[in-house]
């Protein structure tokens, strides 16, 4: 019960999100290397940025948009500290 | 990164106004040890630490690299390069986010008078960009963690 409490309690703060693991979501653009989405983690990062839901996404927005891509390139799975 | 710099309202804000923004892990298998940078302080990194294991990377739509940041930045350094990005996408690309006429020397010699310009203090910075020339552009799908991290090399 009072387990069952908690995971309310979490569920309304709207946490979640914290429980997303940091494991690569499918990517839309098979050529691309690596992936990108909306995982907790990454929009925690930097919360005012809004992160593309995959490289395709941010591609394709830049090229309407005319900008640039800019890549936070990751090499493994660091823990959230050391990012 | 998370921390500092992303945390600076003034980097936040040029780069949500100048940038689509994606992270891309090209090495998911590998694993790190937790708090990797423990005790390492939140102020006290030294630019480029960290450059075999995060960069920022700025690139064309198709995915053309201008510019690579390997390793942690302090905010100073990665808003003078974000002018610095800014100025180079309008010296080699037209409106249409394509390499103009010319784009080959305009690239080579902006990283080359950008490396020319930086002061002491900031070597590392300077060894990316003089590595970084228009023969070695490259697609973002051919970058790994070896290049960007061979970018701050001494020579």
């Amino acid at each position: 019960m009072k387990k069952f409490g908690i995971l309310a309690a979490a569920l309304l703060l709207g946490a979640p999100a914290a429980f997303a693991q940091c494991t690569p979501q499918p990517v839309e653009d098979s050529a691309s290397p690596g992936e990108s989405g909306p995982l907790a983690k990454w929009d925690r990062y930097v919360e005012t940025f809004t992160w593309s839901a995959s490289v395709l996404q941010a591609r394709q927005a830049a090229a309407r948009n005319r900008k640039l891509v800019l890549y936070f390139m990751i090499s493994g799975n660091l823990d959230e500290e050391s990012c | 990164m998370r921390t500092v710099s992303f945390l600076d309202p003034e980097v936040r804000a040029r780069v949500a106004e100048r940038f689509e923004c994606a992270w891309i892990n090209i090495d998911p298998q590998r694993r790190y040890p937790p708090g990797l940078y423990k005790g390492q302080g939140r102020l006290h990194l030294r630019n480029a630490t960290g450059a075999d294991n995060i960069a920022l990377i700025f690139a064309t739509p198709d995915r053309k690299v201008l510019h690579v940041l390997p390793g942690y930045w302090d905010p100073r350094t990665i808003l003078a390069e974000l002018d610095f990005v800014q100025a180079l996408r309008d010296a080699v690309l037209d409106d249409r986010t394509r390499f103009k006429a010319g784009a080959p020397e305009a690239f080579d010699r902006m990283h080359r008078d950008r490396a020319n310009s930086l002061g002491a203090g900031s070597e590392i910075l300077r060894n990316v960009h003089r590595r970084l020339t228009w023969e070695a552009l490259r697609r973002l799908d051919d970058w790994t963690r070896a290049d960007a991290a061979a970018l701050v090399v001494n020579d």
